[in-house]
């Protein structure tokens, strides 16, 4: 089961955050979540531990477009299931079921910049920001 | 023998206009691509990136053509045939709804749809298959090409992003080169050879 080995967040003022989630099974990131601004995001982006069959694109995920996004540590699951969860709602109520996650309302934008943002998105391979050697013979840099 | 089609990072110079697919022109993404399957081909490595319109909408994302005389066969064998398709980067508010196989002329139109399957895969990180894809037997031209066109649904109403890397294998009943395309050159380059030698 792929792993989330760190995140990153764009904001509509045009500030980007990368945090490293510290492997598996772990319960803290080194970085206070309430700490983060609660609105104005834009684009969340996933890094994963797994790659491509070929062995060189690293796997992520995109989370873009809803009304809310959520980050908590799942630490109701079976030992070995236990990761952080990142989700998207347009319903404020689905939180209910994460009590404790940090929610960050998103925002909208003018559709040249969120243009700008998604391509920097989906254009970012870069682990260094998150501390993390780039693997060699991949995209990761 | 059956051919199997690699996906590759090449741009197919088959005509662009058509969908392979029930859709009606105009569906396709503004920014989507079309590239060459073929078999024994490299598959690519390079990932591509596709933005969803901002429309809880159902549209053609990219096509896969076969390569200019593949499979080279007037008769297309009925049987399974197999899409798929690996997701680099994942968007959850995307789903792939229908996998279509089509068969187009040598130019990329459409001739006719060889078979199709409705799906509900929401496109998550790695590589998804449309399973058996039942296909009835084609009577095509020489020059037809093998086309596939996924349709993908954005189920909210804001743009959406998925990077697909085009690295995998679409499975066919079709054989290859029954059809004697090069054997017609052949023969032409012969006769051409016997006239001109009968004018010495």
């Amino acid at each position: 089961m792929a792993k989330v080995v760190g995140f990153k967040l764009w904001f509509a003022d045009g500030s980007k955050v990368a945090i490293r989630t510290q492997g598996r099974n772990q319960q803290q990131i080194g970085v206070d979540l309430d700490s983060l601004p609660s609105t104005g995001l834009l684009v969340v982006m996933l890094y994963y531990d797994e790659f491509s069959v070929d062995g060189k694109t690293r796997y992520r995920r995109i989370l873009q477009g809803n009304d809310i996004y959520y980050i908590t540590f799942d630490s109701t699951a079976p030992p070995q299931f236990r990761d952080w969860l990142f989700g998207q709602t347009n319903t404020a109520s689905d939180l209910d079921r994460y009590p404790g996650a940090k929610s960050i309302v998103g925002q909208t934008t003018n559709d040249d910049f969120y243009k700008v943002v998604t391509t920097q998105a989906m254009g970012d391979m870069n682990m260094s920001e998150f501390g993390l050697a780039p693997k060699p013979g991949t995209t990761d840099i | 023998m059956p051919i199997t089609l690699a996906q590759t990072d090449t741009n197919s110079d088959a005509a662009l206009d058509e969908l392979c697919s029930t859709m009606l022109a105009g569906q396709f993404y503004s920014n989507g691509f079309r590239k060459k399957a073929t078999s024994g081909g490299t598959p690519g490595t390079i990932e591509v990136t596709i933005t969803h319109p901002a429309a809880a909408t159902t549209l053609v994302p990219f096509n896969f053509y076969s390569a200019e005389n593949e499979p080279n066969s007037t008769v297309w064998e009925a049987g399974n045939w197999v899409d798929v398709i690996e997701v680099a980067t994942a968007n959850k508010n995307l789903t792939w709804r229908r996998a279509n196989i089509c068969r187009v002329d040598a130019t990329g139109l459409e001739i006719a749809s060889v078979g199709f399957v409705t799906l509900a895969i929401a496109l998550a990180a790695g590589v998804h298959s449309s399973g058996n894809i039942s296909g009835a037997v084609q009577n095509a031209a020489a020059g037809d090409r093998i086309a596939t066109a996924p349709e993908f649904e954005n189920s909210t109403s804001m743009v959406q992003n998925i990077g697909i890397l085009p690295s995998q294998a679409i499975t066919t009943p079709v054989s290859q080169g029954n059809w004697p395309h090069h054997r017609g050159e052949y023969l032409e380059t012969q006769q051409s050879e016997s006239v001109a030698s009968s004018m010495r």
